[in-house]
């Protein structure tokens, strides 16, 4: 009988194969090379390195205050993004679910920012918020007699514009995430609650909020794991300036590795920004499957 | 004696950025002629029969470099040119150096200052003693050779300084060119008078505009008298906090006068080419190259490029350099072929419809051609010798330049002091050294 089982659970397994195999080649593999390399001094050109210990570890944080800096910010943004989106995208998604005229439209328009590149939208806002004199919004700012705004050159402000256009850009597209989770609500509870008294906003907190759990917990999964990596959009916006103001880890990490030759210590800050990001998932995961949990 | 040929390899430089744009100055009195004297040389050495690919990386792009392209085709019908582009830069240096590293390097492709990271790690081929090398002069070879060994042809020499709009300049009764930082400032004061804003930078972080004149103003005011600066520099007698903060300083007065602002860094080169080429701006930044592209935009733009002037009257200066070279790729599998590239581009028929285009000056010996007119007023200043790019002469280059365009960004948006601007590029210069 057992035989019989384990033949079965193989035949499953097998099926798994060719993904662990991809997984493996392209995800596995270049993160152990990647390991590999951040202890050696490997200029990224020569391939006469030498095998440097921990060193790499160490000077990517007292060398250089670059990655501690860009480190703050990329936790920065992965922090209020996470936040933002749950708080607008669920808000979003009851409408886009509800039965309101063109519904498809507007999902299709909600949605439309995040299909073009990062780079080129980043491309289109930067053009967009410039402080030159053909800043779109500064323009428009201009005709109700507000002051050109120094978008992307005044350090406080670059960060926010960061944020805004992640913002236009994703909101939708989590939005969706929790159109799914909504449409998977039986009405029976909104009816049961209707008949205990309750109000379209006790509906929404005591039945539609905590059956959105799971929606949430991938929401702020992509979220999270998305910001850490965010590189494109600052890239195309800001440059990662003025100075270092908006510089995210993934800028730092190609400007010292690439440009400046030093891949041993960039492969160390790509190994530490991995485990960070490992670290937070994990702690995500545990406190939403908590959560989930409580919710049967 | 590392010195000494630092400084000897920096004068046989502005030897060479003297010698390829007396040839165009030249022309420039006369119409051009084209002579291919002392390029004929250039016939082929190897004959590439079988059909082939050269994957060739540029920092210009196909449009400019089309001409090129299509008349090598016409001469070598065996070879195709599958041709790639990277933005000059970061971007080019980050896509070459990736292929590199992944063992899928160019056949060919373009060095420039930081040429040497490549030489190291042996990926430039060592063309000495090809014939069509003695079409170039001797001087600007000197800007890839290393021990005897050729590593590369040279295409082009740049230079850039202010370009100022002089329509504008004459409704605001600006007199050109300027003969001392003051004449700068009056001159913004004129611009602001007739409501036109006067400087145009592209400060953002992506084009790093905003460290150019200042740069200048240190050329002016330190290098124009003091010929071992960088040598000193590499040899660890002076400092970067100690040389160049008074000039710093003298830019900075520009800050404090509101010529220099700080949405400067809210713009990059394309929103300030607009404001530049649509009147809306006196002056901005560019060089050789920016010509044809502005002119494009609005062809009755009248224009003239004019060098900086610095604190002390007469002081004048530009940026000027070796520009590219084209080398070829030690591991590839097709030198023949990629040898026949630079065989065609050390002949008029291969260079000059580049040169035509980026309005460079270039090395062929003998050969004549035309510069943009828009560019004559800045020319003697270059022949005077004072046209600089001192970041190609550094040991850490790379790693100071950069660190010196982020200072001055931090400067301007009120995060750093212009004080701190040369401690910081001294650390990046002894992090780079210790690495």
């Amino acid at each position: 009988m057992k035989i019989k089982q384990i033949k079965q659970e193989l035949s499953y397994e097998i099926l798994v194969i060719p993904a662990v195999v991809l997984f493996t080649i392209f995800s596995v593999l270049p993160l152990l090379g990647g390991l590999f390399l951040s202890f050696t001094d490997w200029d990224g050109l020569s391939f006469n390195f030498k095998f440097v210990g921990i060193e790499n570890y160490i000077n990517a944080f007292t060398v250089s205050d670059v990655f501690l800096i860009s480190f703050e910010h990329t936790l920065f943004i992965a922090a209020v993004t996470t936040i933002l989106f749950t708080i607008l995208a669920i808000p979003l998604a009851v409408i886009l679910d509800s039965k309101i005229p063109f519904t498809k439209f507007f999902r299709a328009a909600f949605f439309f920012p995040s299909v073009p590149s990062a780079l080129v939208v980043g491309y289109m806002w930067s053009f967009m918020l410039s402080s030159s004199s053909y800043g779109f919004v500064n323009t428009i700012l201009g005709n109700f007699g507000i002051s050109p705004i120094n978008w992307t050159g005044d350090p406080t402000l670059a960060f926010l514009s960061i944020i805004v256009v992640q913002l236009w850009g994703w909101t939708g597209w989590h939005a969706v995430i929790y159109i799914a989770n909504l449409q998977s609500i039986p009405t029976e509870y909104y009816e049961a609650a209707k008949i205990d008294g309750a109000n379209i906003i006790q509906s929404f907190k005591y039945v539609t909020l905590p059956l959105l759990t799971p929606a949430m917990s991938m929401s702020i999964l992509f979220s999270i794991t998305g910001a850490m990596k965010i590189y494109d959009i600052v890239y195309a916006l800001t440059g990662g300036g003025p100075g270092t103001s908006t510089y995210v880890v993934v800028q730092a990490i190609l400007k010292e590795g690439i440009n400046l030759g030093k891949y041993g210590m960039a492969n160390a800050a790509s190994i530490v920004l991995f485990l960070v990001i490992l670290v937070i998932t994990l702690i995500q995961q545990k406190v939403m499957s908590r959560r989930e949990e409580g919710m049967t | 004696m590392k010195n000494s040929l630092k400084i000897i390899s920096s004068l046989c430089l502005t030897g060479a950025i003297l010698f390829s744009v007396a040839c165009g100055s030249q022309s420039n009195s006369s119409n051009t002629t084209t002579s291919s004297t002392g390029t004929q040389a250039a016939t082929s050495t190897v004959a590439v029969e079988k059909p082939t690919t050269i994957r060739l990386l540029s920092w210009w792009p196909q449009s400019q470099m089309q001409e090129s392209l299509d008349a090598f085709s016409k001469v070598n019908p065996n070879i195709t040119i599958d041709f790639q582009f990277g933005q000059t830069g970061d971007p080019y240096n980050n896509l070459a150096k990736t292929q590199f590293a992944a063992g899928e390097g160019p056949d060919v492709f373009v060095i420039g200052s930081n040429w040497k990271d490549f030489q190291k790690a042996g990926y430039t081929l060592d063309i000495a003693g090809k014939p069509f090398t003695s079409n170039f002069s001797d001087t600007a070879l000197k800007a890839t050779n290393l021990d005897g060994k050729q590593y590369g042809i040279p295409v082009d020499s740049w230079f850039s300084g202010i370009f100022i709009n002089k329509d504008l300049a004459e409704q605001a009764g600006v007199k050109l060119p300027f003969n001392s930082l003051d004449d700068f400032v009056a001159a913004c004061d004129a611009f602001k008078k007739i409501g036109v804003k006067p400087l145009g930078v592209a400060g953002g972080a992506k084009s790093q505009d905003v460290w150019r004149f200042a740069y200048c103003e240190i050329f002016s005011d330190l290098y124009n008298e003091n010929t071992t600066f960088d040598s000193d520099i590499n040899s660890g007698k002076t400092t970067f906090a100690e040389g160049w903060t008074p000039a710093l300083k003298n830019w900075y007065t520009l800050v404090d006068k509101g010529i220099y602002t700080s949405d400067m860094l809210g713009m990059d080169v394309a929103q300030v080419d607009a404001e530049f080429t649509t009147g809306k701006v006196a002056m901005t930044y560019g060089g050789n190259w920016s010509v044809d592209g502005w002119k494009k935009a609005n062809p009755k733009l009248n224009i003239t490029m004019i060098p900086w002037a610095g604190v002390k009257p007469g002081s004048t200066s530009l940026m000027a350099g070796v520009g590219m070279s084209w080398s070829v790729n030690a591991a590839s599998k097709n030198i023949d072929s990629s040898i026949k590239w630079l065989e065609f581009m050390s002949t008029p028929e291969g260079l000059l419809p580049l040169q035509k285009k980026l309005n460079c000056g270039i090395f062929l010996k003998g050969v004549k051609y035309d510069l943009a007119p828009e560019l004559n007023d800045a020319l003697t200043t270059l022949a005077d010798g004072k046209g600089f790019d001192p970041w190609a002469y550094w040991d850490n280059s790379t790693a100071v330049q950069n660190e010196g365009m982020l200072a001055l960004q931090q400067v301007l948006s009120g995060k750093m002091k212009i004080e701190d601007v040369g401690a910081a590029m001294d650390k990046a210069n002894k992090s780079a050294t210790t690495k």
